[in-house]
C-alpha cells in the first residue's frame, strides 16, 4: 500500500516537473516536444495562447460566446496541422494568423447573413442594459463604477472601428504585435498596416476622446 | 522628406508640414522613428498647437485602450476543447482507407454501363459483318490507238508550207504526234513479226 502511494506520489512529482519545465520552454521548443510525442505541450500551447486569443477574437467580432467557438477552431486547427507548421517561422505568429482568417470569415459571414447579425446586435442590445451604461461618469463618486463605464466605452469605440482598421488596432495596441507582425498575421504590406493603424488611431480618438475628458 | 516648401531650421533639421507630422505619427508614438526625424517631430510639435493637441488626443485615447482588462475563457472552455481536442485524435488516429469500396448502388449503376457498352459494342461488330457488294467494271482491253491520217495526207501540204516559211503550227503539231508516231510503228512492226 505503501509502495503503490510512493510510485503515485513519484509520478505527480514527476508530472509536476515536466509541466514545470514545459512552461519553461518557448514556443518553437513546446512544437518540437509535442511533435516528439509529449502530448503535454499542447497544453501548455494551449494555456499560453487562450486568453490573448480570446481577447483577440472578442475584440475584433464584439461577440464573447462566438469568440470562445473561435478559439476552439484554432486550437483544433492548431492541433490538426501542426505537424506542417514552418518552425523556421513563429509560432504566435501562425496562431494568430489562424485566428485572424476565422474572425474575418465571422465578420464576412455576419454581413452576408442577416439572422447572425440581427443576433449579434440583439446580444449587444441586452449587454446595453445595464443602467451604468447610461449614467454620467461625473456624477459617481466609485472608481469602479467609472473604470466599469470606460472599458465599456473603450470597447464599444473599438467595435466601431472599421473592420480592417479594427483588426490592425486590437493586433498593435492591444495585442503588442510589431509592425512587420501585424503585417504577416493579416497578409497586408508594411505601409498598408501603418496607414490603417493612423487612421484606425485617429478614429478611435474621435470616439472615446470626448469621453476622457 | 517632409513635403514640399520646407525650410532649414536652427536645429538643422528641416521644417516639417501638419501633413508630413501626421503621416509619421503612428511611429512617433510608437518611438520607432530614427533620430533626426524624431527631433523634427518634435520639434513640430513645439511650434503646432493643432498638432500638439491631436498628439495629445491620440496618447490619452490610446492609454485608455491599453488600460482594458483582458476577459478570461468561461469555466466550461477547457473542458469543451479536451472533448473536441479528444474527438479531433480519435479521427486523426484512424487509419484512412486508401481506397473506399463503392456503395451499392454505384456498383449497380456501373454494371449497367458496362452490360451496356457490352451490347452496343457486340450490335456495331455485326454491322460490320455483312457482305458488301462490290461493283463490277468494265474489262480493259488494250489495242493499238487509232493513228491520224492528218500527217501523211498533209505532208505535201507540210513542205509546200516549209518552202513558203508558211507559220510554224503545222511543225508543231508534227512534234506532237511523234509520240504516236513512233509507238504505232513499233506496234505493227511487232505484229508483223508475230
Amino acid at each position: 500500500m505503501s509502495d503503490v502511494a510512493t510510485v503515485g506520489s513519484t509520478e505527480l512529482l514527476s508530472g509536476a516537473a515536466i509541466r514545470g519545465e514545459l512552461k519553461a520552454k518557448d514556443d518553437a521548443a513546446l512544437v518540437t516536444a509535442y511533435l516528439a510525442g509529449e502530448e503535454r505541450a499542447f497544453d501548455e500551447l494551449v494555456a499560453r495562447y487562450q486568453t490573448r486569443l480570446l481577447n483577440f477574437i472578442y475584440r475584433t467580432i464584439g461577440d464573447r460566446e462566438r469568440g470562445e467557438d473561435l478559439v476552439q477552431e484554432v486550437f483544433v486547427r492548431v492541433y490538426r496541422h501542426l505537424h506542417r507548421f514552418d518552425r523556421s517561422k513563429k509560432f504566435s505568429t501562425w496562431i494568430y494568423t489562424i485566428a485572424s482568417n476565422l474572425a474575418k470569415n465571422e465578420l464576412r459571414n455576419r454581413a452576408r447573413n442577416p439572422l447572425v447579425l440581427f443576433q449579434a446586435i440583439k446580444q449587444n442590445w441586452q449587454d446595453d442594459d445595464r443602467p451604468v451604461q447610461f449614467e454620467d461618469t461625473a456624477s459617481r463618486p466609485d472608481d469602479l463604477f467609472r473604470k466599469r463605464h470606460l472599458r465599456e466605452l473603450v470597447e464599444e469605440a473599438v467595435t466601431k472601428l472599421p473592420g480592417h482598421h479594427r483588426q490592425v488596432f486590437v493586433l498593435r495596441e492591444l495585442e503588442g504585435k510589431s509592425y512587420e507582425e501585424i503585417a504577416e498575421i493579416t497578409a497586408c504590406n508594411l505601409g498598408t498596416v501603418k496607414s490603417r493603424l493612423n487612421r484606425a488611431r485617429n478614429a478611435f480618438a474621435a470616439l472615446i476622446e470626448p469621453h476622457l475628458k | 522628406m517632409w513635403g514640399v516648401g520646407t525650410e532649414g531650421h536652427l536645429s538643422g533639421c528641416p521644417k516639417m508640414d501638419c501633413r508630413a507630422f501626421r503621416n509619421s505619427h503612428v511611429a512617433f508614438v510608437d518611438d520607432t522613428l530614427p533620430g533626426v526625424e524624431h527631433l523634427a517631430m518634435e520639434e513640430h510639435l513645439s511650434n503646432c498647437r493643432s498638432c500638439a493637441e491631436h498628439d495629445a488626443r491620440v496618447r490619452r485615447s490610446l492609454m485608455a485602450a491599453r488600460s482594458l482588462e483582458p476577459i478570461t475563457p468561461s469555466s466550461e472552455f477547457s473542458s469543451r476543447l479536451r472533448s473536441r481536442l479528444d474527438a479531433e485524435r480519435v479521427r486523426l488516429s484512424t487509419p484512412v482507407p486508401l481506397m473506399r469500396g463503392p456503395s451499392l448502388a454505384v456498383f449497380a449503376a456501373t454494371a449497367a454501363a458496362l452490360v451496356a457498352v457490352g451490347a452496343l459494342a457486340i450490335e456495331l461488330q455485326f454491322e460490320e459483318a455483312v457482305p458488301q457488294i462490290e461493283p463490277r467494271l468494265p474489262t480493259v482491253i488494250a489495242s493499238v490507238p487509232a493513228v491520224p491520217e492528218t500527217l501523211f495526207a498533209s505532208s505535201s501540204a507540210l513542205a509546200a508550207a516549209v518552202s513558203t516559211s508558211a507559220p510554224i503550227w503545222s511543225l508543231a503539231y508534227v512534234a506532237d504526234q511523234m509520240p504516236i508516231r513512233f509507238a504505232t510503228a513499233r506496234l505493227e512492226e511487232d505484229s508483223r513479226e508475230r
